[in-house]
């Protein structure tokens, strides 16, 4: 008896929490958008749906790699490195974090001179457009 | 904390999958690490084309299932020794100990399966049936792979189709985990300490 009660609970734990991931996984299929309204990063948003905006340089962080930066906001491989003159070979695989401790610039200056070359790069690719 | 998260953060962006791999895989071995989060970031990062969500979800699977069952075969293989060795011969000789064996035998199977999505608890969960000779390699794999398979496909999901809001869920998550832990907690007690009580 007692034995098939506590296999009621389990599996209604289960399907409980099995449930809530149906749920929350058909919510976000079907409205996607409505999603981001809880955006703490918007980065995190932009996938190839719905495009990065200039605005979105704000979320650059120093965890973020270079590579994943020029992915995430469509630039040209080179496009940072060139701009910034970075000549690091790990380039562009290493965090900004880590690439400003190994130049010796500081962590916001160098993230504020990516944030506007990002947009100036996102701005004039707009205009040709 | 939040600092820890962005700098696994980093590691999964430089080495990707293998960087999944790991901090999934020593989390699985009760090593303190944000596998859930790593997963919904690693999903969200999927959901933005850096990383490929098919192999995320395999990556994460393997790494969770390796780390379950490598708990569970040394625990099984040198966990009695072991403890008997450093001091915990009294716990393990005890009738408390013997009632909660018993308790994790009598309900083996949704033990384990609950139990991966319950963070934290699992990895201990793998130690404790691994001690136990009486619960089957077969049904620990059998019903550790079901659990696994449904926390790692529903987790990843969540990460990629919910994207921005995985830090959100993963608060939620942990809000929802420490419930767990609590109910959890609160039933086995209940169950060996009062168990003439009628439920």
């Amino acid at each position: 008896m007692m034995h098939e009660k506590l296999r009621i609970i389990g599996w209604g734990a289960v399907v409980l929490v099995g449930s809530i991931f149906v749920v929350l996984f058909f919510i976000t299929l079907r409205q996607p958008k409505s999603a981001q309204r809880f955006s703490l990063h918007p980065t995190f948003s932009t996938h190839r749906r719905t495009p990065v905006e200039v605005k979105d340089v704000v979320y650059i962080g120093p965890w973020m790699t270079f590579d994943y930066v020029n992915k995430l906001f469509l630039l040209p491989d080179d496009y940072l490195k060139q701009s910034l003159q970075v000549t690091n070979s790990k380039y562009p695989f290493i965090t900004l974090g880590r690439y400003a401790r190994e130049v010796n610039i500081n962590n916001d200056e160098l993230i504020k001179n990516i944030r506007s070359d990002i947009e100036e790069y996102l701005m004039s690719s707009s205009t040709h457009q | 904390m939040t600092t820890f998260i962005f700098s696994i953060l980093s590691y999964i962006l430089l080495y990707k999958y293998v960087a999944l791999f790991l901090v999934a895989y020593l989390a699985a071995l009760l090593i303190p690490l944000p596998s859930n989060s790593s997963l919904l970031a690693a999903s969200a990062f999927a959901s933005q084309g850096y990383l490929n969500i098919y192999i995320v979800i395999v990556v994460a699977f393997l790494a969770n299932e390796a780390g379950d069952l490598t708990g569970f075969f040394i625990a099984r293989k040198y966990g009695k020794g072991m403890l008997m060795k450093i001091g915990f011969r009294k716990i393990m000789m005890s009738e408390k100990y013997a009632q909660l064996e018993k308790f994790i035998v009598l309900h083996s199977r949704i033990t384990i399966f609950v139990t991966r999505f319950v963070g934290g608890i699992g990895p201990l969960v793998n130690i404790l049936t691994g001690l136990s000779e009486k619960i089957h390699f077969k049904r620990f794999l059998v019903y550790g792979i079901a659990g696994e398979f449904v926390y790692v496909i529903s987790l990843s999901l969540t990460g990629y189709f919910v994207g921005s809001a995985w830090e959100d869920v993963t608060s939620a998550l942990e809000i929802a985990s420490l419930v767990g832990v609590g109910i959890l907690i609160l039933f086995v007690i209940k169950k060996m300490f009062f168990q003439k009580m009628k439920f």
